[in-house]
């Protein structure tokens, strides 16, 4: 039985001559769970938009080809903009209400449903005071409750810590395997997935160049696959290449067990103790956090600070789950909270890459934009800026819209904006958000850049690859308290949910590995038993 | 002694009907509820006698703490103050009818005379502005909110869903206010300097950016509304809406009084003039008015001695 066909679609966006998806040919099965890949702007939102049937009816355009497709439920990125009712039953009925479930149905479903996603203890919650991952989950349960044998979701775990991604994940397999729901998720975040699902889609340019099982999607030999895989999985498939594997693993359990069957005394590259945290006189102060409280309403403590010093040079990861305080910490440290107890030292010009690029852009030029930047800030324009647009690759694109520009291509304009004011501490929420590997890895290169020119780096963030690959150092925020401030190797390399997969990996080896480049040195010298 | 005589009233069935719309176990459907709060903001906007003012003030003062609602008066007491102050100092000064003169004194040309009249007409005023903004709030005390939301759900659909969708978007609103002060901090923006022109800048970026932000908020809101089958027509209802008993006995409660307040409007039974001399006598107002009020007061302020709850 199919539940969504696909014979040779092609679709082009109202007012654009480049096909967006071109001959896209699929079928997948009911009861199964199929997560669709790609790299940014590769029309996988577009697909599931299609499969919904939001495309073309909200959006128009034209759209060619044979498609089918049972009616299912679709849970957007961000929970945010999905909640539409006020409280959490409220919620879960609308869309029941909207389709004329009669009301003794509804109450049954609306307690079952509640039950199933764990939020029963919320019912008569707001839902503008639930978690991000409580909102997912809802966003989810609506779906369910509405009766479809199917769910679309795209990047539900976008914007959310680590603990909720899990609990997201968790609750979807449940429904694919005690429910057996279709589920058709487009995801980034691949390497909790590869135990999930049944089968991968990949997109390139519109066009759908992979179709298999997990194992031959992490073993497949193409770039655009190599673009969008974990660090974690290309560091096993490098071991592969160099034939110390067969097999690239699809979980932590796998990865275990066949590093079980290697001689892991015999790796002569064994990193007892942390191997790239560069040792250096950090005596400079950049900025200087003292028995600091800042609350939004009076009541409660939104943030209490003992002491938090950020030194010159210094690359920080502040990490911790949804709503924890790490964006309070971040304004107060950049001065556009003003606490209503204890002192702040901060005499520095400070940049802000906030995580959402348009933020950025009020003029109809990037150059007008950059030249706004250097008038209010006295400046002019130097050879150093045009470097600095050389490196970010936007020279070509200074005389367009920064809104036409594409997903990469805004973040590298925005950045720039931030650096043409020549800040001292760059401060960045989320960078890596909406990036497949590919452009992450451009923007860490570019940090590495920034931080040898003496930039010192202080940013949020729930993707521990990036924390683990860029940042010297840590601090996990709880409950509006610095609980911990140590280094990377310290805190990522053990520990149940903050904690690097390379960390999870060699920990039982006693070993301090957070990156892949670690990881890499270990796995090439491996040995058998 | 007046414990004994409201248990008198409490045989009469006006009373027990009173007595359900105070209590909050006896939610009114919202079509009654709404109906009582409308004939409250009538008797407050035409009425202009000061003890009827003053009883609707106080009836209305008596459900709140009934209701253990004695935070909104506080509430609306802080956001009312100023508008209040400038009701009572305005109307003294700009206004030099009435025949009580209690103080006059030259300005340049002008003789600037404070009348016993217009001070009573601002009081009367103040009461009246600062009693329909706690009366606006009386509506999800005397019916539930799940009956409301039905209720305006089935007859201002589209209304009800965007004020339900606006109450979950201000809170993401702050958090992008807040982002954007941060890049403008980045570009070099001051944040705290206070002249006129750069407070001029700083609105216009923060407004262009968050005003874009909305409306690409507003269309995911819309693919929201898509995928949840959303259509113009009302489907089933959740909460179905339930026309009890009750609602026929305060509906006619509620013409009853309606009747009396017209009856004595139009045989000038509320009659009262402030200028230019305050005329007006206690026996032109009805006698149900006086009973309402003082049991509301009663009930109300017992409730709140038992629960040991302060005014303020």
């Amino acid at each position: 039985m199919s539940s969504c066909y696909f014979k040779n679609v092609t679709y082009t966006y109202p007012e654009s001559s480049v096909a967006t998806l071109d001959q896209i040919s699929f079928n997948i099965e009911k009861g199964s769970f199929v997560l669709i890949s790609g790299v940014s702007g590769s029309g996988k939102s577009t697909l599931g938009k299609i499969i919904k049937g939001i495309i073309p009816k909200l959006y128009g355009g034209r759209i060619k080809g044979k498609f089918e497709s049972e009616e299912m439920g679709y849970v957007l990125q961000d929970p945010e903009k999905q909640m539409l009712m006020t409280t959490v039953e409220r919620e879960l009925a609308f869309g029941m209400e909207n389709i004329g479930v009669p009301h003794r149905i509804m109450r049954k479903r609306v307690a079952e449903v509640l039950d199933y996603i764990g939020l029963s203890r919320q019912r008569s919650q707001e839902t503008r005071t639930l978690s991000g991952g409580q909102k997912q989950k809802l966003a989810i349960g609506c779906a369910v409750a509405m009766g479809f044998n199917g769910i679309i979701l795209d990047e539900p775990t976008g914007q959310l810590d680590p603990v909720s991604s899990t609990e997201v994940i968790d609750l979807l397999k449940r429904l694919n395997e005690e429910q057996g729901m279709t589920i058709i998720l487009i995801e980034q975040k691949l390497d909790a997935l590869y135990e999930a699902v049944d089968r991968v889609l990949f997109l390139e340019q519109g066009k759908l160049t992979f179709d298999g099982t997990p194992k031959e999607f992490v073993n497949a030999h193409s770039a655009g696959i190599n673009d969008v895989l974990s660090t974690f999985t290309l560091s096993f498939k490098k071991a592969v290449d160099a034939q110390i594997f067969s097999d690239c693993p699809l979980s932590m359990k796998a990865a275990r067990k066949m590093l079980s069957t290697k001689d892991m005394a015999s790796c002569n590259a064994l990193p007892l103790e942390p191997l790239a945290v560069e040792e250096r006189p950090l005596q400079e102060k950049v900025i200087s956090l003292r028995d600091v409280v800042f609350s939004y309403d009076q009541k409660s403590r939104h943030l209490s600070l003992d002491q938090f010093t950020l030194y010159k040079n210094d690359i920080l990861g502040i990490i911790g789950e949804n709503g924890s305080g790490k964006s309070t910490f971040m304004k107060v440290l950049s001065g556009v909270l003003t606490p209503q107890k204890g002192h702040i030292e901060q005499a520095c010009q400070i940049g802000f890459l906030s995580q959402n690029p348009n933020d950025y852009f009020f003029e109809p030029t990037l150059r007008l934009e950059l030249e706004q930047v250097l008038s209010l800030q006295s400046k002019e324009w130097s050879e150093h800026l045009d470097e600095q647009l050389d490196v970010l690759g936007l020279q070509s694109l200074l005389n367009k819209n920064p809104r036409d520009l594409s997903g990469g291509e805004r973040q590298r304009a925005a950045m720039a904006i931030v650096l043409a004011g020549a800040p001292e501490v760059l401060l960045l929420d989320e960078p890596t958000r909406g990036l497949n590997r590919g452009l992450k890895r451009k923007l860490i290169t570019l940090l590495q850049k920034l931080h040898a020119q003496g930039l010192s780096i202080v940013m949020i963030s729930h993707d521990m690859e990036l924390i683990s690959d860029l940042t010297t150092k840590v601090a996990i925020i709880s409950s509006g308290e610095l609980q911990v401030l140590d280094h990377t190797h310290m805190l990522l390399s053990d520990g149940l949910f903050y904690v690097s997969d390379f960390g999870k990996l060699f920990s039982p080896y006693g070993m301090r590995v957070v990156n892949s480049k670690e990881s890499e040195q270990i796995l090439l010298n491996l040995k058998e038993t | 002694m007046l414990t004994r005589q409201l248990e008198a009233i409490n045989l009469t069935k006006v009373y027990r009907f009173f007595i359900s719309i105070i209590y909050k176990e006896v939610a009114m459907h919202p079509l009654t509820a709404l109906l009582s709060i409308i004939l409250l903001f009538i008797q407050l906007l035409l009425i202009k006698h000061p003890l009827a003012i003053i009883m609707a003030f106080l009836l209305l003062i008596g459900m709140l703490l009934h209701h253990k609602k004695a935070a909104i008066i506080a509430t609306n007491f802080k956001y009312t103050k100023w508008p209040i102050l400038v009701v009572l100092l305005i109307n003294p000064i700009a206004v030099n009818y009435g025949d009580t003169v209690l103080l006059s004194f030259q300005i340049l040309k002008f003789t600037l005379s404070i009348t016993a009249e217009s001070i009573v007409y601002s009081v009367m005023m103040s009461i009246k502005l600062f009693s329909i903004m706690i009366g606006m709030q009386l509506l999800p005390l005397i019916s539930s909110g799940e009956d409301l939301f039905t209720f305006f759900n089935n007859y201002f659909r589209q209304l009800t869903l965007t004020l339900s969708m606006s109450s979950n978007a201000i809170g993401a609103l702050k958090e992008e206010y807040d982002r954007v002060q941060m890049v403008m901090l980045t570009r070099g923006m001051p944040l705290k300097e206070q002249g006129f022109s750069v407070r001029i800048k700083r609105s216009v970026y923060l407004v262009k950016v968050v005003f874009i932000s909305v409306l690409e908020g507003t269309f995911h809101r819309s693919e929201a509304l898509f995928v949840r089958s959303y259509t113009k027509n009302p489907g089933t209802d959740y909460q179905p809406l339930t026309w009890r008993k009750t609602d026929q006995y305060i509906l006619g409660f509620l013409a009853i009084i309606t009747t009396l307040i017209a009856v004595s409007i139009l045989s000038h039974g509320y009659f009262y003039q402030y200028y230019p001399q305050l005329l007006g006598t206690i026996a032109s107002l009805p006698l149900v008015t006086l009973v309402l009020t003082l049991t509301t007061i009663y009930i109300g302020l017992k409730e709140q001695i038992k629960n040991e709850q302060l005014l303020f």
